[in-house]
């Protein structure tokens, strides 16, 4: 897991993202990145879990119970402090750098023609 | 058809992986196909075995019985790829990918696997993961 001075990864990112936005389960949060991306980042099973593990293991996540009628099978995943701790230093950081290229004048990028 | 494959994939990734989100897995790729039309079922397969030889070699190296399955497993996809591309670029008849696959990856996968089967007898990549229970 990242220090939480360093970038995250970008699925560690997504998945921390699309849970701030409530309680999901393992489909709903790749449809949820899906769509917070605007369809520019999509991750499939096997990347989407190894980075729930690793979110588990570092109690940036907790694994949380679902709605009683649901699939049995489906687990539902909860952004525990520490992760929205996380998810803030890293939009903070975001901020930070677009801050100082707006500063620079580096951005917004002019494009060449 | 295409979750069983799907879950004989999954029974080569690290056995804790499999232990802990094995059957999350199957299930997520069966809705992600469940809900994508032609073009996106093709993108879920591609992007699933991108994903499958990321991440699933580092277990290969922890256990040495995965090795030899898991190369003639290369050969076999390889082989697949190169047919499917051959057939997509000169329209040939669809049995042409499965004819032609025999004979270019049979040389190799065959002796391997009967290689991998007299050492390791009875032990397949899905009851490995029993095993690791």
């Amino acid at each position: 897991m990242p220090q939480s001075d360093q970038p995250l990864q970008p699925a560690t990112f997504w998945i921390l993202f699309a849970l701030a936005t409530g309680d999901k389960h393992g489909y709903a949060i790749m449809r949820e990145t899906r769509k917070l991306s605007d369809g520019e980042f999509e991750m499939g099973p096997a990347t989407l879990y190894t980075s729930i593990q690793r979110l588990l293991d570092s109690a940036w996540i907790e694994e949380v119970s679902g709605p009683d009628e649901g699939d049995r099978r489906r687990r539902y995943y909860h952004l525990a402090k520490t992760g929205k701790e996380a998810l803030q230093s890293e939009m903070k950081r975001m901020e930070a750098l677009v801050r100082k290229s707006k500063a620079l004048r580096l951005w917004p990028m002019e494009s060449k023609s | 058809m295409n979750t069983q494959i799907y879950g004989w994939l999954v029974g080569f990734y690290p056995a804790d992986l499999r232990r802990d989100f094995g059957e999350e897995m199957v299930l997520v790729f069966a809705e992600e196909l469940r809900d994508a039309d032609a073009m996106g079922k093709a993108r879920v397969w591609r992007r699933a075995l991108g994903e499958f030889l990321r991440l699933a070699p580092s277990n290969w190296a922890a256990h040495p019985a995965l090795r030899v399955p898991a190369i003639s497993l290369a050969f076999a996809i390889l082989s697949l790829a190169t047919e499917g591309a051959m057939h997509y670029i000169t329209g040939e008849q669809a049995r042409y990918v499965f004819a032609s696959l025999l004979p270019t990856s049979a040389p190799v996968v065959i002796p391997l696997t009967v290689m991998w089967a007299c050492r390791n007898r009875g032990m397949t990549a899905l009851n490995l993961a029993d095993k690791d229970r």
